[in-house]
């Protein structure tokens, strides 16, 4: 279970449900926001959670605190979401750059070979 | 379960305003609600429906065979970009130092306009010429700069003069612009621009308070004045449109964009680029730090506010270009690769043009050489009278920032949806932040172009018909009256 587990004027601090949000994902949503907070990333209370903190570089109001929370939480959903994608969509987007620059002399077959249809 | 359509692929992100934006390989975009988005995602589109056929159309998911759509997508990706495969086409070359001004923010570090020490050669300038006509780029613009370039006349003309006999064999489209503050024209230049076909590009900050602020003569005084001057000797001499400015807006100039705006329309200059100042050479002298360090915040809000005020100018029959804009919609909108130095990737830095120095060094843009000029010579390339075409253009230099600009792979550019029309700039970079990758949270080249992208993203999304005749008169330059086809 992801959630929110404090909020005060210094410190948001997340744990993060390692099942649902692979480490890139948190990575990513971690540095898009260190521009604003000084930030760590720690092994949570279990294997199965890791333990997120946020501490903006300078005070927040607690409607500000609770948009940096919302930002994060729906960051670290967009970020898995785009790794989930490019699980989908990634060797597609491969083979398009390939075929650009060096075109394929097979390019139906190697395209069912790459999602496993035509 | 076999899905009823595949995904292409794409990048997305929300917007300001909520909704998702998503563009593909091709940097074809479309914006959706949220829930639509899902819906996507979740393969509950229905197939016909009008949103299944505007993503099918723009190549987002197909129900039918894949490998056609990724041959389109393909070509579409190498057309977008088309500009790697031409290599270097703006040469720039500093054929002095010397200056009759000493603008405040000056990034040239312009130099005593009697110190010819500061002067290219004419060897040099012979040597400058060959290099840049062994460019395999079929389309080759020199553009003179200083300094005033005006200050040391006789090696624009032996340049001119070389680069037109090595055409002859090479014929390539060559073109020339010399940039200047005007105040140094004369007849004889005039008649010798005319001749030789050689436009010219200039700096106007806006009416003559605001112009005047920070462009100032050696001599002391304003030099608006003498601009006002010259131009018109100029346009009558050249014709019209053959002399286009820049304005540098500093801190102060912010709240006076109307004023300027107006300034540019009332002299009839087709466009105008708004663009902040750079902190390069004088800039960063501690004097004006008031005037020309701000939070690049300040600077969107105000041209938010102008591009919207230059918009409705238009619409009340008063013809302006924004270019920066037209550049960004021409990306946005059109499948065409389009040359901006500033905003590539991989980097536009010596890739679409370079910079020659005037004693010979090249570097790969007038930042890196503003660098050196500071003392800092890490982009330094070669020089043209000890090294060949091939050791500057592949010195490890290049070869370190073109590996370390593309966004495809840069932290935080890497999954942007903002990626196919943005680009990086590693010597600003390093320039700002230290080091070539860079750091997006806090970088001001990222918090500029993602905003200004999104706000025309989102007057895109708004399709407001008026706006939109607008933006495709500026990206097909033509008036708004051919763009909605009442012209005779």
């Amino acid at each position: 279970m992801t959630k929110t587990i404090h909020r005060d004027a210094e410190r948001l601090v997340f744990q993060i449900s390692k099942e649902l949000y692979e480490k890139e994902a948190v990575f990513a949503a971690v540095y898009a926001l260190s521009g604003e907070c000084k930030n760590r990333i720690e092994p949570g209370p279990d294997e199965s959670h890791v333990t997120v903190t946020l501490e903006p570089l300078t005070p927040l109001s607690e409607a500000e605190l609770l948009h940096l929370e919302h930002r994060f939480l729906s960051g670290i959903t967009d970020q898995q979401l785009r790794l989930d994608l490019e699980r989908r969509f990634g060797p597609l987007r491969q083979l398009i750059v390939e075929h650009a620059f060096a075109p394929l002399a097979h390019l139906k077959e190697a395209v069912k070979k790459t999602i496993g249809r035509d | 379960m076999t899905e009823p359509y595949v995904l292409m692929p794409f990048r997305f992100g929300p917007l300001p305003s909520g909704r998702m934006l998503l563009v593909n390989e091709a940097g074809e975009f479309l914006i959706l609600e949220p829930r639509d988005f899902t819906r996507l995602l979740d393969y509950e589109l229905t197939p016909g429906s009008s949103l299944f056929l505007d993503l099918k159309a723009k190549h987002f998911l197909t129900d039918t065979q894949v490998a056609p759509v990724v041959n389109l997508l393909a070509t579409k990706y190498r057309t977008k970009k088309g500009f790697l495969k031409n290599f270097t086409g703006l040469h720039i070359v500093v054929v002095t130092l010397r200056c009759n001004q000493r603008c405040h923010y000056c990034h040239a570090s312009s130099q005593d306009m009697y110190d010819t020490r500061w002067d290219m050669s004419v060897k040099t300038a012979r040597n400058v010429v060959d290099k840049i006509m062994s460019s395999p780029c079929p389309s080759i613009k020199i553009e003179f700069q200083g300094g005033d370039a005006l200050l040391n006349f006789e090696v624009v003309k032996t340049i001119v003069r070389e680069a037109k006999r090595l055409n002859q064999k090479a014929k390539k489209d060559l073109s020339f612009v010399v940039c200047t503050n005007l105040t140094l024209l004369t007849p004889e230049i005039l008649a010798y621009l005319k001749r030789e076909g050689i436009t010219i590009s200039t700096s106007l900050d806006g009416p003559r308070e605001i112009h005047d602020r920070h462009r100032v003569l050696r001599t002391g005084g304003g030099s608006y004045d003498l601009f006002l001057k010259n131009l018109a000797l100029a346009r009558q001499v050249l014709g019209h449109d053959q002399v286009n400015p820049l304005a540098t807006l500093t801190r102060d100039s912010l709240p006076y964009l109307t004023d300027i705006i107006d300034e540019y329309v009332r002299l009839q200059f087709r466009g105008i680029f708004l663009r902040n100042i750079n902190l390069y050479g004088y800039a960063r002298s501690e004097r004006y730090q008031e005037s020309f360090r701000y939070p690049i915040s300040e600077f969107v809000k105000a041209y938010k506010k102008a591009l919207l005020y230059i918009i409705e100018l238009n619409l009340k029959g008063v013809p302006l270009t924004e270019d920066f804009a037209t550049i960004l919609l021409s990306r946005i909108l059109t499948p065409f690769s389009t040359g901006f130095m500033d905003l590539q990737s991989p980097t536009g830095a010596g890739i679409a043009g370079v910079v020659y120095d005037f004693n010979g060094d090249v570097y790969p843009c007038d930042e890196a050489r503003m660098l050196a000029k500071m003392g800092d010579r890490r982009f330094y390339m070669g020089n043209v009278n000890r090294d060949s075409y091939l050791d500057i253009f592949t010195s490890p230099v290049m070869q370190e920032i073109v590996n370390k600009s593309c966004v495809e792979i840069l932290p935080g550019c890497h999954s942007c949806p903002l990626q196919m029309y943005c680009g990086a700039d590693p010597i600003r970079n390093y320039a700002m932040q230290g080091d070539l990758v860079g750091f997006r949270p806090t970088s001001d080249f990222c918090e500029k172009h993602k905003a200004i992208l999104e706000f025309l993203l989102e007057l895109l999304a708004d399709n407001h018909p008026e706006v939109m005749d607008v933006f495709w008169a500026w990206i097909t330059n033509r008036s708004l009256a051919e763009v909605r086809g009442i012209c005779r």
